[in-house]
């Protein structure tokens, strides 16, 4: 499955609503806003790994797609250019938190590994969703990005501006650290 | 993934929901940002309209106070939109088109330079009325409305210089 492809969007449906937002209509935009909003809000609470900010990426993403509908021309589904707008705005939004936590905490990366060991900790406790909100913030990004939302490496790499390489390490270490938690 | 199906870290990820309905709506918030940046840009749109129309209106009185009042038309096609006794401008189109026209027929100003303005300013007034068109078709396209309100800024600006120009030529020729 790709990134695209998870939309599931009505074409002349979305088609239809989109021009509609276009030329003004924001009855038409809430409109796509309610069939995209769960989505959206599901990648960007598993980038940050925190529910105000999430809330708030989500409304920062509606907010600059309708500013940016102008310039969509349609060449992707809507879903996909809202997610990729979404990423940017998560991306943004974990960049500044991490400046935040180098400041008053400088060892913020290393959350994981100051989390008692699982055997310490409820198993019940630990599903998968929270996991992965305790990966390291770049880590998780990249791999959500990757094993939930479906994007390649490549993609990946340019929406963040870092190497392939660096996205795949950043992939593979997520991998081990929740096998390691999960197996547990 | 990692190329083992039967891996329960794969199976547990793709049992995720790929959709999470928020604790509330996010829709008041949004609609309230998108309603306060409509207002901006209009208000955005109404103030440039509103400057350029004053712009226009104060190179028309300080043209007239300096009393350059457009005598027979000297070689162009706009003098001939000048009125005998020109009575107060009523509108901002008006009031550009006496300008223009004013300009036009200024035999104070030389041939070459009476040409320059009268034309840029003419290219000007069609990029605006183009611009305008568009803004009127997508409304919410922001680059639209700063290349609109540059463009009231240029046209300001090159009216500006040609009135600077015929202030000059006056005192040298009072002088």
């Amino acid at each position: 499955m790709t990134a695209s492809e998870a939309w599931n969007e009505i074409p002349n449906e979305a088609a239809g609503l989109v021009s509609r937002a276009q030329a003004g209509d924001t009855a038409a935009f809430e409109r796509l806003y309610r069939q995209h909003a769960s989505r959206v809000y599901a990648m960007c609470l598993r980038i940050t790994a925190d529910r105000p900010a999430a809330e708030e990426c989500t409304q920062d993403a509606f907010i600059r797609a309708w500013e940016a509908l102008a310039q969509f021309r349609g060449d992707s589904s809507f879903g996909t250019w809202l997610t990729r707008i979404a990423i940017n705005v998560a991306l943004q939004r974990l960049k500044l938190d991490r400046r935040h936590l180098r400041l008053i905490q400088p060892a913020g990366e290393q959350l994981l590994d100051n989390l008692p060991a699982p055997a310490d900790m409820p198993e019940a406790d630990m599903d998968m969703e929270r996991l992965i909100a305790t990966l390291p913030a770049a880590a998780r990004a990249v791999f959500v990005l990757h094993a939930i939302e479906g994007y390649s490496h490549e993609d990946i790499a340019e929406l963040t501006g870092t190497a392939i390489g660096t996205c795949k390490a950043h992939v593979h270490r997520a991998r081990q650290l929740l096998q390691a938690r999960f197996k547990t | 993934m990692n190329g083992k199906p039967d891996d329960t870290l794969d199976t547990a990820l793709t049992k995720l929901p790929k959709s999470i309905e928020p604790e509330h709506d996010l829709w008041p918030v949004i609609a309230a940002n998108i309603n306060r940046r409509r207002e901006q840009a209009r208000h955005g749109w109404n103030y440039a309209a509103a400057a350029a129309a004053v712009m226009v209106a104060t190179a028309v009185i300080a043209w007239t106070m300096f009393g350059l009042h457009a005598p027979t038309p000297v070689n162009s096609n706009f003098a001939s939109t000048v009125p005998p006794s020109s009575p107060a401008p009523v509108s901002a189109p008006d009031i550009r088109a006496q300008f223009v026209a004013g300009i036009a027929a200024d035999p104070g100003l030389p041939a070459a330079s009476r040409a320059a303005f009268v034309n840029n300013l003419h290219f000007l007034h069609a990029e605006i009325l183009r611009t305008q068109a568009a803004v009127e078709k997508y409304p919410n396209d922001v680059n639209l409305r700063l290349l609109l309100l540059d463009l009231y800024q240029q046209e300001s600006q090159l009216m500006g210089e040609a009135q600077r120009a015929q202030i000059q030529t006056t005192v040298r020729t009072t002088l």
